[in-house]
């Protein structure tokens, strides 16, 4: 009894710790939504006030009925639903053959994927502007895919690689035993059995993507601008839109949290992987 | 169904490791073929150039009458077993029996007619809409069965299938897949390191050692009549006692004693016959070692040797022997190590034996089961 | 049906007609509210289509250096920062054929000296701004408040012009007005996070420039940085006239505190005037002076922007029409939400209407004895960050000694321009 007890106490501490962390978390998000709610004229307050003193969506209200906010919003949900897409396409078949047929030259080809990881992204926005605007394909949406591709592939690919080497490489043996060819091992067997890994690579890739700021201020204009941008515009020298600027942000992570709660139990079951083999 | 040939079959990888060499041997239509061998001598690869998940460097390798060393694995129509099991985890029980099926294009009905009959042979009716993950290791490996005979394939191949089990599902699960591959009838290559499997499953054993194929032959051939002493060593629990000795007329002299080796043995092996202080490697198994004062045994020869260890296991009493004669080793990596510096000899004796470590015993050796091998070459000497 | 087609292709004919000809401009927030009626009209009048290009601030620099790095601008005009002007120098076109009479006649001359670098005018002024004092008039008109500060200081309560009278005002209005002993109206707030009105105050006392002097020397460290050091961090320091987080106040939060009624006064770039919120408790109760002046007379900070054509530009013919259009019509911008132009003719026109009070004292801080821009030098950003900050935010702890800062970062900034 007693030492039952004792486990209880343990158990309620580790969990107020874990508490405490995911608040440590939260706080910088939630303060971002009280702001939100803030009437634009109480935004600011000395000494800053956490609670909004009346609830406000004037703030909403503004940023919905920009023209830009709207529209930039729906250009991001392209590009980063475009760029999960291609990176996922061309780093999933990658990184497992990479992962389960390795050799120096898959080592080496990891490697280099890391590598443009370390390159400042500023000093490849530069030629990313020279080739796409010798392909004509700035200000575009496609454009815009490409340029945030190049940064999310080498992320998604090591992310995916790691994965695969937890995978048995019998997996596909058998499969091509039980009468797959190798590809439609990988179809029918590798993915949906990585479809964790997938789902958490997935979720890197559209929220590099998402929230991607360089690549998208030099290489668009006014066609495919997507949500950062115009949110950093209410940010403006003579402006003072701190109120609809997070309302803004508010609205741009809802998508997010969304597709976070929809993959929640692959992520979770990405995270355990290796803890559930077998 | 199918017969199945390896002939001069090589594996190389890079231009290095010699993996395969030479391989050549004959599988018989029905036939329970098991390769056994110490870890790294092959058997695996051999299995996987068979199934196809590995590249043949070269030699012939033939399914039925077709030469089959650059068709996909897919269109090879045999089915295997890994050591994993390698299980769908995303798919029920139901569904990983059911996919072979499914990929070959069978129909829904017949599929799932299959698939009930299968579940039933392997006594995994009650879990067909589990997953893998919620079975146990025994579940687990007969799903890995089920798989397979669900197909009815040319052949069966088994890597390991049973390692991952604890030792008394395996001696059930061994007795199961061995009557289950009679009654099916299906060609079946079974890799095992261990050679109790070996010896209890095969209808002929194929021993590798090093990439090099040692011997093929029914159990008891390979028990009686090895052809070089790493078969005769690697075969048979505990192992076969070796040692140096000297062969004189009938006089066989090992270390400071002697035996007389009966006639019986020199019309078996004429190769020895009335040689004159000639080297050998002299072979003895453990059950034809016994206590003198108490055994049963008709004929034997006596020589003295100290124990050194005695484990009674109710049946019979594991005697070891400190026998004063050099020791040969037999070339197996897997081999367990020897107690100390010492490598003693081990006799099977009968359990109304009174020796105890310490005591000098007087041993008993059926002296016409001796077997005999070149020191040069180490191969049997007939 | 053929006459269809017919009449279709003429209007396509026609479209790309119209659309053979365009320029691209890029521009922040402000540039395109400001410049957006005019650039209609010079699409009417010329058919030369404008296209915009609106990033956030720091963007129009990061697009614009990316874009000439890479030799293939998108864009004819950009419309840049003062501060940015000498980083863009070598990059962008000379204007000086669009200086006419006329033109430098109607410009300040702190707007055009910014303009030219060596012997050419590189951009075009297309609106000033700059720090003006903001004053409560609810509290400055109110006779109580009159009598009270006259009787405690022996002059009258007129909106602020010297430092003294800052000083003064600022400790007057502080004060605890709902007795939870605490002050909940301050005389005005320090900002920590920009030093620019500091460095009007330095020009104020006399300085012949900030940080560097027209030869590009380093004067950090001269009397006149100090004294306004001393000055800008009394209220915060010594006369605990403003919220002690001064630090954390940029321009944002000092603006919002004067909405919210929180602070009595505010030196404030003039354009907020307009951007009073409704909602605000001092709408239609905000008063305008000019800046301070100090013993060099009136002095600010022009905020300028100019018009540049890169020299990656396609169209630079349509730029410098466009360039030109622009401050011939300069007036345009003043009806915008900024309500801001460069020329003195479109503020005099504006001069005296309601809602415009804000640009007497304007003109007459641009046109002060004193006033002067930012140097115009490549490493003035660096100068800011890695000199000038660290002294001037530790001039604001309020314990070290100000000549001694700032003879530490003139060092550094001395370091910096070897």
């Amino acid at each position: 009894m007693a030492e039952r007890s004792t486990f209880d106490m343990g158990r309620t501490i580790v969990q107020a710790l874990a508490l405490l962390l995911v608040l440590s978390f939260a706080v910088p998000y939630v303060y971002l939504v009280m702001t939100s709610l803030k009437p634009a004229a109480h935004v600011q307050q000395i000494p800053p006030s956490f609670l909004p003193n009346r609830i406000s969506v004037e703030n909403y209200l503004t940023v919905i009925n920009t023209q830009s906010m709207p529209r930039a919003f729906l250009s991001s949900v392209a590009v980063a639903v475009l760029t999960t897409i291609l990176s996922l396409a061309l780093s999933v078949p990658a990184a497992y053959v990479a992962a389960q047929y390795r050799r120096p030259i898959t080592v080496f080809f990891l490697l280099f994927a890391l590598i443009t990881r370390m390159v400042p992204a500023v000093s490849l926005g530069v030629p990313l502007f020279q080739l796409l605007k010798s392909l004509g394909l700035l200000d575009t949406t496609f454009g815009l895919v490409l340029a945030h591709t190049s940064a999310a592939v080498p992320l998604v690919l090591l992310l995916l690689a790691a994965f695969f080497d937890g995978l048995p490489k019998e997996m596909e043996e058998a499969a091509r035993m039980d009468g797959c060819s190798r590809f439609q091992a990988f179809l029918y067997i590798v993915v949906p059995v990585m479809k964790s890994g997938i789902a958490i690579s997935a979720l890197f890739a559209f929220i590099t993507s998402w929230n991607e700021f360089l690549y998208a201020l030099l290489l668009t204009s006014q066609n495919s601008k997507t949500a950062p941008i115009v949110i950093a515009e209410f940010n403006s020298v003579y402006g003072l839109s701190w109120g609809p600027m997070t309302a803004a942000a508010v609205l741009y992570s809802l998508p997010v949290v969304l597709v976070t709660l929809v993959l929640q139990k692959q992520i979770i079951g990405g995270l355990t992987f290796g803890a559930v083999k077998g | 169904m199918a017969k199945i040939s390896l002939k001069d079959i090589n594996k190389v990888y890079g231009d290095k490791f010699h993996a395969i060499r030479d391989l050549t041997f004959h599988i018989e239509d029905g036939e329970f073929m098991v390769f056994v061998g110490p870890s790294g001598c092959g058997k695996s690869t051999a299995l996987r150039m068979i199934a196809g998940l590995e590249k043949i460097t070269s030699g012939e390798l033939r399914i039925g009458d077709e030469i089959v060393n650059d068709v996909d694995p897919k269109d090879r129509d045999i089915a295997m077993v890994f050591q994993s099991y390698a299980l769908y985890p995303h798919k029920t029980v139901r569904e990983n029996i059911a996919f072979p099926l499914q990929m070959a294009g069978i129909p829904r009905d017949e599929r799932a007619r299959r698939v009930t009959n299968a579940a039933r042979v392997l006594e995994l009716t009650d879990h067909l809409d589990r997953k893998p993950g919620q079975l146990s290791g025994g579940q687990r490996q007969r799903v890995a069965m089920g798989r397979a005979i669900v197909r009815q394939p040319k052949a069966f191949l088994m890597d390991e299938p049973l390692s991952n089990l604890d030792a008394k599902l395996r001696v059930q699960m061994r007795a199961e897949i061995a009557s289950l591959q009679r009654r099916l009838g299906v060609t079946t290559i079974y890799v095992t390191h261990d050679q109790v499997e070996a010896m209890t499953m095969g209808d002929r054993v194929a021993v590798l050692k090093a990439g090099v194929l040692q011997q093929v032959d029914t159990p008891q051939i390979l028990y009686a009549r090895p052809r070089n002493i790493f078969v005769a060593a690697f075969i048979g629990s505990p192992s076969m006692n070796l040692y140096e000795a000297t062969l004189d007329g009938e006089l066989l002299v090992l270390g400071e004693q002697t035996l007389k080796v009966p006639s019986s043995v020199f019309a078996a092996r004429p190769a020895i016959r009335e040689s004159a202080n000639r080297p050998v490697i002299v072979g003895i198994r453990p059950e034809d070692i016994d206590d003198a004062s108490v055994t049963t045994k008709p004929e034997f020869e006596e020589i003295d040797a100290p124990v050194s260890l005695v484990e009674a296991l109710g049946a019979e009493t594991m005697v070891h022997l400190k026998i004063d004669a050099p020791w040969v080793d037999a070339g197996d990596p897997d081999a367990v190590a020897e107690i100390g510096d010492e490598h003693t000899a081990v006799g099977r004796f009968s359990p109304a034996t009174s020796v105890r470590p310490g005591d000098t015993a007087r041993l008993a050796i059926s002296a016409d089961s001796l077997h005999f091998f070149d020191p040069e070459t180490r191969v049997s000497l007939w | 049906m053929k006459k269809l087609l017919c009449s279709g292709a003429l209007s396509l004919l026609a479209a790309t007609a119209l659309h053979a000809e365009s320029i691209n401009v890029l521009v922040e927030g402000g540039g395109l509210m400001l410049q957006k009626a005019m650039a209609e009209k010079f699409t009417e009048e010329t058919g030369i289509e404008v296209n915009f290009t609106e990033v956030p601030y720091q963007g129009v620099f990061d697009r614009l250096s990316a874009e000439i790095a890479s030799g293939a601008s998108s864009f004819d005009v950009a419309t840049i920062d003062v501060v940015w002007m000498a980083n863009f120098a070598p990059h962008v076109e000379d204007l000086t054929d669009l200086f006419t009479e006329e033109v430098t006649a109607d410009l300040p001359p702190a707007l055009l000296a910014d303009a030219r670098f060596g012997d050419r005018f590189i951009g075009m002024p297309t609106w000033a701004n700059a720090e003006v004092v903001f004053y409560r008039k609810d509290l400055f008109d109110n006779p109580d408040e009159q009598s009270a500060f006259a009787a405690e200081h022996g002059y009258p309560l007129t909106p602020p012009a010297t430092w003294g009278q800052w000083r003064d005002m600022a400790k007057f209005f502080t004060r605890d007005t709902d007795g939870d002993g605490k002050a909940d109206l301050y005389g005005t707030a320090t900002i920590g996070m920009f030093s620019e009105e500091w460095m009007a105050h330095v020009l104020q006392a006399g300085s012949p420039g900030v940080i560097l002097d027209d030869e590009g020397s380093v004067i950090l460290d001269n009397d006149a940085h100090a004294a306004a050091l001393e000055f800008y961090r009394a209220p915060l320091c010594e006369d605990g006239s403003v919220p002690d987080n001064a630090l954390e106040i940029g321009w944002g939060e000092a603006q919002n505190l004067f909405y919210q009624g929180q602070t009595a006064m505010m030196k404030f770039w003039a354009h907020a005037h307009k951007l009073t919120p409704e909602d605000s408790i001092v709408e239609g109760k905000v008063g305008i002076a000019p800046m301070l002046e100090g013993s060099a007379g009136i002095a600010g900070i022009p905020g300028p922007w100019y018009n540049v054509i890169p020299s990656t530009a396609e169209n630079k013919d349509g730029a410098r029409q466009f360039i030109a259009f622009a401050i011939a019509n300069n007036a345009m911008g003043i009806e915008a939400p900024l309500g801001l132009a460069a020329t003195n003719s479109a503020y005099e026109r504006y001069m005296g209407q309601m809602g415009y009070e804000h640009f007497g004292p304007l003109l007459e801080t641009l046109g002060g004895p004193a006033t002067k821009g930012r140097p115009l030098h490549a490493d003035y950003q660096e100068l800011v960050d890695e000199a000038v900050m660290p002294a001037f935010q530790a001039a604001l702890e309020c314990d070290g000694d100000v000549a001694e800062l700032l003879a530490e970062a003139a060092e550094t900034a001395r370091e910096i321009l070897n």
